[in-house]
């Protein structure tokens, strides 16, 4: 057996699309603090303040790629950030997966934005490398790529006519565009020989080869049926007439008004490739209105599930957990594939068509089955006998003994722990989501059987695992969480914020994905917890304690998250100095009550518990001021900080719960 | 019932959804594989790897049998996803070594699960894998014989390895479908509970996973 323990080593430096990186983020807040400071001379000191991009992120290595380049190559793009004000250098705080990552030209012709126009006064912007977006609400939109080479842009201002060609309406954004957070904009950094530039801080890289990935897929999409024009097309246009003329009152009658049509075109004798044409066909025209409603039970759902994988993530789940022993040295082979495997995964919400979404799990499945077995073929070849050969054959099959059957090929066994996991490092968004989708529009004989209905039923089970599995199960171990949190507290979240408005905003952005992020792992572990409760001491005080800190987490993410919104528009420059007045009551004794029934489901006990629990456990609640209120205008300022002390205070009971 | 019947040119093609069951130590994949690669037609239906095969077997002149073979997961911790596996299966093979007494415990459970859970009409295999390895027997073929004459299951005792008794178990399988009563039932719609996620029954056997532990 073989440990997997230097995944946790590796975890480090592969979290560029992991959700719980605020940790990291928080982490080595203040690493641009010190580095900013150390390269700028003492009278430049507007620079000092806090931003957490590790030094190893993506965006820091940029910086100093432009900063230290000796041989001149990138000294037009310096020149071009130096002098013109209308040019901005992006920076992503994501750190890249292998730590020798060469910064080239290209990824900073990438980075470096030149704006419409001198004022500003348009969102609209060009990189170097031609990708074309806007800015909007925190987020950089792609749009498209220019289809020339566009050197002038380096000496010249750029023309009209760039941007004229996607001078579009807002609306017609659709939810499908790679988008890039913006964590800090107008951020003021020294470039070279202590002259300053602005800089925007976005939380991935941006990439050339992502949008135009993109636009290769919708071009698929987008695919007529027109091609050749028969009574089919003209079925499917009037169907989607009436279809808008007559919605369906739910999701479900709207699943069987597309398949009675389908199903009626086949009794008329459409062959199944142009029911599979009329199918993405519909689905494409119709998309909005047969995904599942954004605002829906299955939207919450989707949320539910991406909180209990950013939770699994936070506790370092590893394919070992799922049953899958790898020597260290396949570990990263293993994470190669699966995060190519993931890729597949993420691209789902940009693929309209039942059949392609489909063929995308498929799809994902063979690239897993396709590397496990070139890797096991390999290793075959090497030495037979060799221990690591009897290894990996023994985690690919778990079979307990080292004699196998030549007839060794990828099965059930290994596959979907590595779904599994797979799903695990990527976290789709919306993933439940789109495989109900697949579900209620893919034609039902296509999925009464065969192999892409084995990969569907793959990922609905890996789904129902990920949603009903427990720690204690696993293996994972609480104490981890507990050791994060500790982190959380020794921390300063927010470095005091100096006079300028713009470095407030940054602070209060960052602020504001700390209790994103806290919240969401809260969510996912009280939900891990909610099952754990037979298995752990003291079990009643930690889920109640919880429950509550996932009430308060509930109630404060959305005022806070608004109310940051608000603060922004105030032009006030009141210093939110966040200097932790924690009144820090201490969790005086935990009554552990030694009567527990044993519930069968917790699920159905669980109100009747907390009530009880609020008689067994001597803690003072979440502060009911906040609990209470309806809405974020009643927030102000100063709660802020009383918000942020109550909530350490609340994390330090959990704490104190787990280890009584 | 998803079985299929389609009029080929000289008779009848019948299509089955197979699921494997077994602990995972057992060679239930190396069991459909020997199955698979020693009839050599229609092995590249799949592509990914051993967990979804197909093969098409003759019954007689007039009458194929395709299998869809669904491998499941063996390990303790998944077995509460098997429902979503089995549901519309035809038939099951599971595996048990004979080599491991404990792993016909298992099988027996599986048989229990199938025969309150799955489709009544369910035709159920037990296969004792391993029977190449004699001298490590552990689990008698008689004592096998009699839960198997028992519980109404087909059952052989094979070797993937030797390829011994592993089409005869399919074929005996094939032989047992009731042909005649899916031809009429072969075109209907299965579109029923398509729509319902498996979530009640997972949140039902959630406990089960809690109970069983992590064996690694």
């Amino acid at each position: 057996m073989f440990r997997f323990d230097s995944f946790k080593k590796h975890n480090t430096a592969e979290n560029n699309n992991e959700p719980p990186t605020f940790l990291q983020r928080i982490a080595s807040a203040d690493s641009i603090l010190g580095v900013t400071k150390q390269r700028s001379s003492s009278n430049v000191s507007t620079t000092s303040f806090s931003i957490p991009m590790p030094t190893n992120s993506w965006g820091m290595l940029a910086l100093t790629k432009l900063q230290d380049e000796q041989d001149g190559e990138l000294d037009d793009i310096v020149d071009l950030l130096l002098t013109r004000d209308k040019a901005i250098l992006l920076l992503p705080v994501s750190t890249p997966s292998h730590p020798s990552t060469i910064i080239d030209r290209e990824f900073i012709m990438d980075h470096v934005v030149v704006y419409k126009d001198k004022q500003r006064d348009s969102n609209q912007v060009i990189s170097l490398s031609g990708i074309r977006g806007l800015f909007q609400k925190d987020q950089f939109i792609a749009l498209g790529i220019f289809p020339f080479e566009i050197s002038s842009l380096m000496t010249e201002e750029p023309k009209k006519s760039v941007f004229d060609s996607f001078n579009l309406d807002p609306s017609s954004i659709t939810p499908d565009h790679p988008k890039y957070n913006i964590l800090a904009s107008h951020v003021q950094l020294p470039l070279r020989n202590d002259k300053l530039i602005t800089v925007m801080l976005i939380q991935r890289p941006l990439s050339k080869k992502e949008v135009s990935e993109w636009i290769d897929t919708k071009a698929k999409n987008v695919k007529s049926i027109d091609s050749t024009p028969d009574a089919c097309s003209s079925k499917a246009d009037e169907f989607i007439k009436k279809y808008k003329k007559s919605r369906p009152k739910n999701i479900e009658a709207a699943s069987n008004k597309l398949l009675d049509f389908l199903d009626d075109l086949r009794d008329e004798g459409v062959e199944n490739e142009r029911l599979d044409v009329i199918e993405t066909y519909i689905c494409n025209q119709l998309y909005d209105e047969l995904f599942a409603n954004p605002d829906g039970d299955e939207a919450m759902q989707d949320e539910a599930l991406e909180s209990r994988i950013a939770a699994l993530n936070l506790l370092d789940l590893s394919l070992e957990h799922l049953g899958v022993l790898l020597q260290p040295d396949e570990i990263e082979k293993m994470n190669d594939i699966v995060k190519l495997a993931g890729s597949q995964l993420q691209q789902l919400n940009t693929i309209m068509g039942a059949k392609e979404k489909l063929n995308t799990l498929v799809k994902t499945h063979e690239i897993i089955v396709h590397a496990i077995e070139e890797f096991a073929k390999r290793n075959q070849t090497l030495d037979t006998d060799a221990e690591v050969v009897q290894e990996m054959k023994h985690a690919m099959s778990t079979v307990e003994e080292p004699q196998r059957t030549e007839l060794s090929s990828v099965n059930a066994d290994i596959l979907l722990p590595v779904l599994i996991f797979t799903i695990v490092k990527s976290n789709p968004t919306n993933f439940l989501s789109n495989l109900r989708f697949i579900q209620r529009y893919r034609r039902s004989e296509e999925l009464s059987s065969g192999q892409a209905s084995y990969c569907l039923t793959n990922m609905m089970a890996s789904v129902s695992f990920l949603e009903t599995t427990n720690l204690v199960g696993l293996g994972l171990s609480a104490d981890r969480v507990y050791s994060h949190i500790t982190d959380l507290n020794a921390t300063k979240l927010i470095e005091p914020v100096k006079q300028q408005q713009q470095q407030q905003q940054g602070g209060l952005k960052i602020m504001s994905d700390v209790v994103d992020g806290s919240y969401k792992v809260f969510d996912g572990i009280g939900k891990f917890w909610q099952r754990n409760t037979q298995e752990l001491e003291n079990s009643k005080t930690v889920t109640g304690l919880v429950n509550r800190v996932r009430k308060v987490s509930d109630a404060a993410q959305p005022m806070i998250k608004e109310g940051l919104s608000e603060l922004k528009e105030m032009t006030t420059t009141t210093s939110t100095s966040t200097t932790t007045t924690t009144n820090t009551t201490k969790p005086s004794s935990i009554h552990s009550d030694s009567t527990t029934s044993s519930l069968p489901s917790f699920m159905e006990g669980r109100n009747n518990r907390t009530i009880k629990n609020k008689t067994s456990v001597i803690v003072d609640g979440p502060i009911s001021k906040f609990l209470d209120m309806k809405s974020v205008e009643e927030l102000t300022i100063g709660d802020v900080t009383v918000l942020l002390a109550d909530y350490k205070r609340l994390a330090a009971i959990i704490k104190q719960a787990g280890l009584a | 019932m998803s079985a299929k019947a389609q009029q080929a040119q000289q008779g009848k093609t019948y299509q089955f959804k197979l699921v494997l069951l077994g602990e995972s130590a057992v060679g239930k994949s190396s069991l459909v594989m020997r199955f698979v690669k020693d009839h050599f037609d229609e092995y590249r239906e799949s592509t990914i790897g051993a967990a979804f095969l197909a093969q098409t077997i003759s019954l007689d002149d007039n009458t194929t049998v395709k299998f869809e073979i669904w491998d499941t997961a063996g390990q303790e911790r998944y077995k509460s996803l098997a429902p979503m596996y089995y549901r519309n299966a035809n038939c099951a093979v599971v595996v048990y070594d004979i080599t491991q007494t404990s792993s016909l415990d298992k099988a027996k459970a599986w048989v229990n699960e199938l025969q309150r859970q799955a489709d009544p009409n369910i035709v159920i295999a037990l296969a004792g894998n391993k029977c190449d390895l004699e001298a490590r027997r552990a689990v008698e073929t008689k004592t096998a014989q009699e839960y198997a004459d028992e519980a109404g299951l087909l059952f052989f005792e094979t070797s993937a390895k030797t390829a011994d008794n592993v089409s005869e178990l399919f074929n005996a399988i094939a032989k047992r479908m009731p042909l005649d009563q899916l031809a009429d039932s072969s075109r209907g719609r299965n579109r029923a509970g398509l729509n319902s996620r498996g979530g009640g029954v997972d949140l039902e056997n959630s406990g089960n996973s809690a109970n069983g532990g992590c064996a690694c």
